[in-house]
């Protein structure tokens, strides 16, 4: 395996957790590169569990990309674009996402950042619990609890935005659609 | 519907959904960190790379068939010269060498540090500015770096590009490319190159105390250059001894550049590490941890000292450099032409059809489809232009594009292309994915290592499985390195499919054809064991494909 075949293997992962974690296309981009920049300086190679060590890199990556004071601040711009109307979206993603990216969006961009790194990881990555607890370095009985603070959040997020598209008057025709988005398998 | 089902529906319908984020141009991305690397290489040794013997090969033949060098003056040639040794595509030394860069020339200066625009590149798919950055005293141990830099467009649209710099010791200044996948919708376009705060970074070290056979804490202060202490804590390991480290900070900014770690020196030579360490990650104070492993026996030396070696920032300036351009295409696209291939060839992975063959002054791109979502099956590929061979050509996919690609071959400074001239693109290594149903039964399943071989197409896999801290471990491979590896694992949890999770990262055509994957919380001690699909390779395998050549000289 060479680091071109690494970089293909995982990139799709390493810039979906980007996304997730930032809520940003073209940071997601940068720091997804500096996620395989930081990667390529260690010896790789010798790292026993390798997926583990990558979405580590990963996560250490985003939450010191957002750390930044800049970047922060920007990002809290956005963030406050977004509560003024929750349908409304910094232009540069509303354009590209599709339709399952948004409603994944809108039940993790509320999230706190640690909260936001196990539900990525969990419901986008598919990682098991005690993979996570490798890749955050804490207990397992710490992943379940924050993935329990995750769903009582993201069912806050639910009903309020239930509430608020019943309120505009919206609801009746895009149930329509949430029942195609949505199919039941048993009636 | 329960909100927690809703919950899960959304995140399934995101799981199941083919292509649900549009991606970036990885390929770009690619790019951009070899880019890195190599930079980052040529910092190490503190020499800028050696000049290609290629760069002055047939200028002569160059001369005399390409027209439009008719236009080339002098004094260009001579600058372009000093760029064509140093920049990393060797398509842009190419165009440079026909005379195809815009002679840009702008200066713009903060205090006495002076930035210099001297030439464009723009063909149709990408836009390359090279520059000079003249600095005071500048060190060729060191690195600069602008905290940001970047192109705005006529409406202000910021196109965001990759950096590098390589230090050139004739001229004792920096040389910076500023690369982007980006080109003008016009011909002609008003754009500006701007820049902010010039930051220089250069390596430090620092003699640190530890003693490696005390397994306890062991507090190191540093105070300096924004680290506020060096927290060490020894493992003994087997024969390895672990450090697990803790770098404090009291400037939190520069966490982000200093990359620490410890340096074991036996007198002046440093020593090797025993694996690989892991660094970087937040400890619970917000701190840069590290773990590093060395023999034991390596530390028990008389001459044994250690050191904490990091990046530090030398000095900034706090300013914004700013030069307006205007880039212009023109030329560059009259050298571009489009050749339809349409030939359609029979693969392992389907039958694959080759369209177009595009000929700019930088590269030559090939464009084709595939059968829906397959890969193409050849893993190497290159050109070979009049007997000239032009690797790389990784094929790249647009986002949401499940059947198109392209190969990418950058142009080499010399090449010269006219109408007799004989282009084949040669394809090999071939990977054919092949499918079996069968499970595989895994007896006594215990802590001890157990193997047992079975047949997969006619070849003999060997599978060896453990269980370690609550995890079973299934290892497959073979010794035959035509059987190019299992994929992944499955178990069966009634007809719920649980998969195995990939310990090894497992790539076609890698010659390596060992797995492992892992199942975590196992209790029992038999399983069946399916395989989602395993590979038969082929390196010999070739397949060259003749295409037309250009009808007219570019």
């Amino acid at each position: 395996m060479n680091e071109r075949e690494l970089f293909e293997a995982y990139r799709r992962e390493v810039y979906r957790t980007c996304y997730f974690m930032l809520n940003h296309a073209a940071d997601a981009e940068d720091v997804c590169q500096e996620v395989f920049v930081s990667i390529f300086r260690h010896d790789w190679r010798r790292v026993q569990f390798l997926r583990t060590w990558i979405f580590r890199v990963t996560v250490n990556c985003c939450l010191n990309y957002m750390k930044q004071a800049g970047r922060r601040r920007r990002r809290e711009n956005r963030l406050q674009l977004l509560s003024v109307n929750r349908a409304e979206k910094a232009a540069e993603t509303v354009a590209v996402e599709h339709e399952s990216v948004r409603d994944v969006l809108r039940l993790l961009q509320r999230l706190p950042v640690k909260l936001r790194a196990v539900a990525s990881l969990r419901y986008i990555n598919d990682c098991s619990l005690t993979e996570i607890a490798d890749i955050l370095d804490v207990p397992v009985g710490t992943v379940k609890s924050r993935l329990n603070k995750c769903l009582k959040l993201m069912r806050k997020e639910l009903q309020s935005s239930d509430a608020e598209t019943e309120r505009s008057g919206e609801y009746e025709a895009s149930r329509s659609d949430r029942a195609n988005l949505y199919p039941v398998s048993k009636r | 519907m329960k909100q927690v089902d809703r919950i899960e529906r959304i995140f399934t319908r995101f799981r199941n959904d083919d292509a649900p984020l549009n991606e970036p141009d990885f390929d770009a991305m690619w790019e951009r960190i070899e880019q890195h690397r190599s930079h980052s290489a040529g910092m190490a040794s503190g020499h800028p790379a050696a000049a290609s013997a290629r760069r002055r090969v047939s200028r002569t033949a160059v001369l005399a068939t390409a027209a439009v060098l008719l236009t080339v003056t002098p004094a260009f040639a001579a600058l372009s010269d000093k760029w064509v040794y140093w920049t990393y595509h060797s398509g842009v030394r190419s165009a440079l060498e026909q005379g195809l860069g815009q002679q840009i020339g702008k200066t713009v200066s903060v205090g006495d540090a002076k930035l210099t625009v001297d030439t464009a590149v723009v063909d149709d798919n990408r836009t390359v500015l090279l520059f000079r950055l003249d600095l005071p005293d500048a060190d060729p141990a060191s690195y600069p770096r602008f905290a940001e830099m970047k192109l705005s467009d006529g409406k202000g649209n910021a196109i965001e590009g990759n950096v590098t710099f390589r230090w050139n010791p004739d001229d004792q200044i920096w040389q910076g490319e500023f690369s982007a996948d980006w080109t003008p919708d016009s011909l002609r376009a008003d754009v500006r190159l701007s820049a902010e705060k010039l930051q220089i970074f250069t390596a430090a070290q620092r003699d640190i105390s530890i003693d490696a056979e005390d397994n306890r804490k062991q507090t190191i202060e540093i105070g300096q250059d924004g680290i506020d202490r060096l927290v060490v804590l020894p493992f003994a390991q087997g024969d390895k001894t672990l450090l697990s480290t803790s770098v404090f900070f009291s400037d939190k900014e520069a966490q982000s550049w200093s990359y620490p770690s410890i340096g074991v020196y036996d007198g002046a030579a440093q020593v090797k590490e025993a694996a690989t360490g892991v660094f970087g990650k937040p400890g619970a104070e917000g701190e840069y941890t590290g773990l590093q492993y060395f023999r034991t026996t390596d530390l028990r030396g008389a001459a044994v000292h250690y050191k904490l070696n990091y990046t530090r920032k030398s000095g900034e300036i706090d300013g914004s450099w700013s030069v307006d351009l205007q880039l212009d295409k023109e030329r560059m696209l009259d050298g571009t032409l489009t050749r339809p291939i349409d030939q359609t060839v029979e693969t392992a992975a389907g039958p694959v059809e080759f369209q177009d063959m595009i000929i700019t002054p930088t590269q030559i791109r090939i464009t084709g489809t595939h059968e829906k979502y397959k890969e193409l099956s050849f893993k190497h590929f290159y050109l070979e232009v009049n007997g000239t061979k032009l690797i790389e050509g990784y094929p790249s996919q647009e986002a949401g594009d499940y059947y198109g690609f392209t190969l990418r071959f950058e142009r080499q400074p010399g090449l010269v292309l006219s109408e007799q001239t004989p282009i084949a693109l040669v394809m090999k290594y071939e990977v054919t994915e092949r499918h079996d149903n069968n499970p595989i039964h895994l007896a006594d399943i215990g802590s001890g290592k157990k193997t047992i071989t079975t047949q997969l197409g006619g070849y003999s896999v060997h599978w060896t499985y453990y269980k370690e801290n609550g995890n079973l471990y299934i290892e497959s491979g073979s010794d035959d390195p035509r059987f190019g590896g299992v994929n992944q694992t499955y178990m069966l949890d009634g007809k719920q499919r649980r998969p195995g999770k990939p310990v090894t990262a497992n790539f076609a055509g890698d010659g390596n054809n060992r797995a492992i994957d892992r199942y975590p919380h196992f209790t029992g001690t038999e399983a069946d064991l399916y395989i989602y699909y395993y590979s038969t390779d082929d390196p010999d395998k070739e397949l060259r494909i003749d295409l037309p050549a250009p009808d007219r000289q570019s």
